[in-house]
């Protein structure tokens, strides 16, 4: 064998070290590239995987000419980087440029901008496009743009506040409609989001060539409602004017179309912004056309005369004896407001006799005037499109107790809604046939594409015949002509069917309240061929005069000339 | 050329050479494929890119620039490089110092000399220096290498020169490769052993001292160590490079495909390239790159083994092992087997200096590998080594 020289052995034998390095590097890479790297693959989904929510727009809600209610506004959360602004930006300067620009005390934005080791605090949330805008125009001109983030966010806005608030409702911050129409139209009106997965390169920009899967958003639907906004405007103003005057508790108003159903404006005060909807107290949030149920006094007596009269137990011109003001009926004393002794039945209801109102409901049997009421629609709910509504209380015949019959043809012992109580004396209105009442028009996806259409619906067969409602509606033009409480409704030129009511409200413990009461008017307009059913309520007025006739009816008569011009109605003889 | 010559030539062409000259083929052609795998690769990380052809048309160019060097490197004799070393020497200790002073700052380092639109990096010349000056050393004094003064001391001292210089760079990981070449180049010239292994402790003592006064040193030393705690800067890197090989799996993502190279991996075209090609063409692309340095490594040993002078055997092993060491180095960083050093790959990492001197030393390889087929008379007759 040759031999092999000491300087060839070491040679080889580095040779040798050198090869199995190599081996083990190749080992090493073999293990990295075909091995199991459960952890290793999480850092690298962490660091690689860009996953995003795809926004879309709540749909629109409009009145029904199309004028916004309700929209999605693109706000600004402006935030800023302390720890990048004092590195690399002038902290003096950006707190004097946010100072300038956003409504927060500067002494929070330089608390916020000294948190030299956060990298992220917000300042604001929810700024206006136009202001953000500005801010980062100034910004980036004084070059001190590093550092301050602007994050763009889809917020529900509401142009008009509070008009109308109690409708429209409002989108809570999880963008689930929780009022209103908001609510009850939830489903068209919110947008599905979309999701993109897509994989972002080192600067965690997403990289548009490598997106995996993605899911476009849809934008919601468009809801119409049935109200005008400028009648709404003219209800809003005369209630506020009446709660006002009379430094009332609250009051609620509401428009109804006679031959539809349509509510052309809803009111209901204390009243809020849906856009400050989170320092609202909850109980300016209640719609109490609908939420509300309370005693509606005498503006009830009008559909138990109706009753009556379509069962043939009451004549127009009958004589009704009514006790000089007092009458002893199962011994408990029914007084009138004034005292008179003979009226007709007519003039029962043009001076709202309770005693004359009462021995006319006693001819009918208990069941009678109670199916009669039930088919008016009180006791259960109208089925209006808005959340929250309450079916009101009227007790069973079984469940009454002696005084019940004859309460409750006045307008107590019983409990209804405004909605109720509009679309009942609506009937009259309607030649005896109750229509739903109702807010949203249609709706129509982002495209234009009509999704839903509300056709007009009678809630059942007639109430009352068409000559008995033609004959109430006569009867009714009487209360706002001069001898009737409703005088104060009455606007020359037109006829003015309607019915007053005071009704005394029930304290929490039981009993009546002695200065406590809601002051309604409810009627419609013009009372031969009515196109539009107004109803009234004040609730608590303060002062002399607290009646329907007085503290009501002039707000009805301010709604209905609104209502007029809306309407174009000619004057009578025109 | 007469024809008396050429007879001589074919005459001295015995079994041996044509081994040298076989182990010479395999290594150009390895050479020849790092480098074209090298441009590819920059091909690939540049798809995408804003300015995708930057990078593998300036890398054409060096290969241009190191195939000319290696011609020219090629056809200098032993001699002239053993009478040159001095002034060699001097030139390398001259432009570290200025590298010190003047030199380009990258990443917290002096490495660049710009030469107006060329940087270079004097650490590059090191490495032959040190090379060239150990083999003359050793092979001058082949008789007393058992020696402690004239086979370790004297030649440690011209290593340590060397390696003190480019330490003060700082360039932690070129100074571990210049020393630990240096140290099995004098293991191989037959200096006793255990003085190395004592040198070998101590300097590996000294760097460790080193790096942990040294917060960067340190970062990378942790950050190699935990690198799933450290979510910045190198351990950033170190991971994204993991990912990069784990991606790439058996067969890779596709060429051109990588992830990694949009701004996960700075250094994608140089010190990270084979994260990307292993990210690109997976387990078999990298066991590939591997396998070339293995061939490259072979036959490079083979050319010192076969070689009979002794200057030029010891520079053929330096030289060889330089190369390996640095391509091994690079793979044990980018598969975190060991701490991150600022080592490009070679031939395949894009680089002007780097690439232009490994194709230099390429050239003096060839020129050993034909080395015998030179006729004696081509020598020069005169001694250089009167300064030795």
């Amino acid at each position: 064998m040759k031999k092999i020289s000491g300087l060839r052995l070491r040679a080889g034998l580095t040779g040798l070290f050198f090869l199995t390095l190599f081996g083990g590097l190749a080992a090493r890479v073999v293990h990295l590239q075909l091995g199991d790297h459960t952890e290793l693959r999480l850092t690298y989904q962490r660091r690689v995987i860009h996953r995003e929510d795809l926004k879309a727009s709540r749909g629109s809600v409009r009145d029904r000419n199309g004028r916004l209610l309700a929209l999605d506004e693109s706000r600004k959360h402006v935030g800023v980087d302390p720890s990048f602004i004092h590195a690399h930006n002038n902290p003096q300067l950006v707190h004097a440029a946010l100072s300038r620009f956003l409504h927060v005390e500067p002494a929070m934005i330089g608390a916020r901008l000294q948190e030299t080791n956060r990298r992220f605090a917000y300042l604001e949330r929810f700024v206006e496009e136009y202001r953000a805008e500005e801010l980062d125009a100034y910004l980036r001109e004084h070059s001190l743009r590093n550092g301050v983030v602007l994050e763009t966010i889809n917020t529900r806005s509401y142009p008009h506040g509070n008009l109308l608030s109690h409708v429209v409702g409002f989108v809570n911050r999880e963008d689930v409609g929780s009022a209103g129409v908001e609510q009850t139209m939830h489903r068209f009106l919110q947008s599905r989001g979309g999701i993109r997965v897509s994989e972002k390169d080192g600067r965690r920009r997403e990289m548009a060539s490598r997106r995996s899967l993605q899911i476009d958003p849809t934008d919601g639907a468009d809801v119409t409602l049935t109200v005008d906004l400028f009648l709404q405007h003219g209800v809003e103003e005369a209630l506020e004017k009446a709660l006002k005057q009379y430094n009332a508790a609250g009051g609620w108003a509401l428009v109804m179309d006679v031959k539809t159903g349509e509510i052309l404006a809803m009111a209901s005060r204390p009243d809020y912004d849906p856009n400050a909807f989170n320092r609202t107290p909850s109980e300016h949030m209640r719609n109490r056309n609908v939420t509300g149920s309370y005693e509606p006094g005498s503006i009830f007596k009008g559909l138990v005369f109706a009753a009556a009269l379509n069962e043939g137990l009451v004549e127009p011109t009958e004589i009704i004896d009514c006790e000089y003001g007092v009458w002893i009926h199962r011994n408990r004393p029914l007084r009138d407001y004034h005292p008179y002794a003979r009226l007709t039945a007519e003039e029962v209801l043009h001076k709202s006799s309770n005693i004359g109102t009462a021995k006319i409901a006693l001819r009918m049997a208990p069941e009678m005037m109670h199916d009669y009421l039930r088919k008016f629609g009180f006791g259960q709910r109208t089925g209006i499109d808005l959340p929250g509504e309450e079916s009101g209380i009227m007790h069973d015949p079984r469940n009454w107790d002696s005084l019940t019959h004859s309460r409750m043809s006045i307008g107590h012992a019983v409990n209804v809604t405004a909605v109720q109580m509009a679309a009942a004396m609506n009937a009259i209105a309607n030649d005896g046939v109750l229509m739903r009442p109702y807010v949203v028009r249609e709706v129509r996806s982002p495209s234009g594409d009509l999704l839903f259409k509300r056709h007009p619906e009678e809630a059942g067969p007639p109430v009352v015949r068409p000559e008995v409602a033609r004959e109430m509606r006569r009867m009714l033009a009487g209360v706002t002509r001069p001898g009737g409480t409703g005088r104060r409704a009455a606007i020359e030129g037109f006829e003015i069917a309607g019915k007053t009511g005071t009704a005394q409200k029930v304290l929490p413990g039981g009993g009546y309240a002695e200065k406590l009461n809601v002051a309604s008017f409810v009627g419609f307009l013009p009372a031969q061929n009515p196109v539009v059913t107004i109803l009234v309520s004040i609730d608590e007025p303060q002062g002399e005069l607290r009646t329907g006739g007085s503290v009501a009816a002039p707000v009805f008569k301010e709604i209905a000339e609104y209502a007029i011009g809306y309407y174009g109605i000619p004057p009578e003889g025109f | 050329m007469n024809t008396q010559a050429k007879e001589h030539r074919f005459a001295a062409v015995d079994a041996e050479e044509i081994r040298s000259l076989a182990a010479a083929t395999v290594l150009v052609a390895c050479v020849l494929f790092l480098v074209g795998l090298g441009i590819l690769a920059l091909i690939s990380i540049g798809m995408g890119q804003a300015n995708p052809f930057h990078y593998p048309l300036r890398q054409s160019v060096f290969v241009a620039a190191g195939c000319v060097a290696a011609v020219f490197t090629a056809r200098m004799p032993a001699a002239w490089w053993k009478s040159l070393l001095p002034w060699i020497f001097i030139a390398t200790v001259v432009l570290l110092i200025m590298a010190r002073l003047v030199g380009r700052n990258i990443n917290g380092a002096h490495r660049w000399l710009s030469l107006g639109p060329i940087s270079f990096q004097p650490s590059e010349l090191g490495k032959l220096t040190a090379v060239l000056w150990l083999s003359c050393w050793l092979s001058h004094h082949r008789r007393h290498t058992r020696e402690f003064l004239r086979g370790f001391l004297y030649p440690f001292f011209g290593l340590a020169a060397i390696c003190v210089l480019v330490l003060i760079g700082p360039d932690f990981g070129t100074t571990a490769l210049i020393g630990g070449v240096g140290l099995i180049l004098m293991f191989i010239a037959g200096t006793r052993f255990s003085y190395l292994l004592c040198t070998l402790v101590a300097g590996g003592l000294f760097l460790g001292v080193l790096a942990l006064h040294d917060p960067i040193r340190l970062s990378r030393i942790t950050s190699f160590l935990h690198p799933e705690k450290y979510q910045s800067n190198e351990s950033y890197q170190l991971m994204n490079s993991l990912h990069a090989f784990m991606e790439g799996g058996g067969t890779g993502v596709g060429v051109g495909r990588s992830l990694q190279k949009f701004s996960y991996l700075p250094e994608a075209h140089t010190d990270f390239i084979m994260a990307i090609i292993a990210e690109e063409t997976g387990a078999l692309g990298s066991l590939v790159v591997l396998g070339l340095f293995m061939g490259f490594f072979v036959s490079g040993m083979t050319i010192g083994w076969r070689c009979t002078d002794p200057f030029d055997r010891l520079v053929a092993y330096g030289i060889t092992l330089s190369i390996t060491m640095q391509a091994l180095m690079n793979i044990a960083v980018v598969t975190a087997s060991m701490p991150t050093k600022g080592l490009p790959l070679p031939f395949i990492s894009h680089g002007g200096s780097n690439l232009v001197f490994m194709l230099a030393m390429v050239g003096i390889l060839l020129r050993i590998a034909g080395g015998s087929a030179v006729p004696k008379s081509a020598v020069p007759a005169k001694d250089s080594r009167h300064w030795l």
